[in-house]
């Protein structure tokens, strides 16, 4: 029982990284268009994803220390 | 060209049916599972954020901006491993995340700051809405009578759950809630608009697997709700909110 996160699950993490990825996609490709409305919709994705960016790296470095100390 | 007025405002359904879909993944993760409800979070956080992005110019559209906040939150607890991090960090890692993501949401769509200055002479009112928190909070255990968030003995992690929970959990989703997305539909929709703050974050709580709980999570919302909308300040609230959480999750499985 927790306040935030009560339904995790190891392919929640995969989604959020297939979000990220797709989110990162669509902000590189608004880039090739420089106009203020491009800019505010650049802006708007930023919103989800610096803290996927980050979960990413978390469930990145979690998975590293599972296989690096888990014992055959 | 010349856009009239009538052509700017976005067609009213939209936040209804975003906030319906967000209903919707909060039911499907309940019963289809986890991944089920994270495959629809992140696609109504896409969804929501594009429109937001192509509409912006409209003003019902910075209400998307706030609600795909409610399920990127969704996506970011659910994402996080749980078994590698104590519960109480992980919430208040989701939560330093969420504060993040509000911060730039606030700026891009101009929130009101208003509710967020500190109470001077309504101190005595914000903290006698903070109280309230106690008693449900030992209504909130009755309910749910959940195991203890940290052992009994455990004096040092039993501290930061009270920390991580009453000054980073519990405020941060009365930040969102009570402050951004209650700004929003209440501007929008009026009272209708406090009712679906609320209905949304009940949502948040069907984890729990208690009707009872989550009954009175949304009833313990809309009372903040207007307490918020009537003294103009989210303090109380936040308040109320933490005293809730850490007597419901930690304090009161262990003395009662």
């Amino acid at each position: 029982m927790s306040e935030l996160g009560g339904f995790a699950s190891n392919a929640a993490g995969a989604v959020a990284i297939g979000l990220l990825l797709v989110l990162l996609a669509e902000h590189e490709i608004l880039r090739l268009v420089s106009s203020p409305r491009m800019r505010r919709a650049r802006s708007a994705l930023m919103i989800a994803i610096v803290p996927l960016l980050v979960v990413f790296v978390l469930v990145g470095v979690l998975r590293l220390a599972d296989i690096a100390f888990t014992h055959p | 060209m010349i856009v009239s007025a009538r052509q700017r405002v976005m067609p009213w359904p939209a936040p209804v049916a975003f906030m319906g879909a967000i209903v919707a993944c909060q039911v499907a993760t309940l019963t289809a599972g986890a991944t089920a409800g994270a495959i629809g979070d992140a696609v109504v956080v896409f969804a929501a954020l594009n429109v937001y992005a192509r509409r912006s110019h409209v003003r019902p559209a910075a209400a998307l901006a706030v609600l795909a906040l409610v399920p990127l939150v969704m996506l970011i607890g659910a994402a996080i491993p749980g078994r590698h991090l104590a519960p109480a960090l992980r919430d208040g890692l989701v939560a330093a995340l969420l504060l993040q993501a509000l911060w730039v949401t606030a700026g891009i769509v101009s929130l009101d700051w208003a509710p967020l200055e500190l109470p001077g002479r309504d101190l005595r009112r914000q903290l006698r809405i903070a109280a309230c928190g106690i008693p449900l909070g030992i209504l909130g255990d009755l309910i749910l009578a959940p195991h203890p968030l940290v052992r009994a003995g455990n004096t040092p992690g039993i501290i930061v759950a009270v920390i991580v929970l009453g000054c980073l959990a519990a405020p941060s989703l009365e930040l969102l809630f009570r402050w951004a997305v209650q700004d929003q539909l209440a501007g929008l929709y009026g009272d209708a608009g406090l009712v679906a703050t609320n209905i949304l974050f009940a949502g948040l709580y069907l984890g729990t697997g208690s009707a009872g709980y989550v009954a009175l999570m949304g009833a313990t919302g809309l009372g903040l709700s207007l307490a918020v909308r009537r003294t103009g300040s989210v303090w109380g609230a936040a308040g109320a909110h933490a005293l809730l959480t850490v007597g419901a999750l930690v304090i009161w499985p262990l003395v009662l």
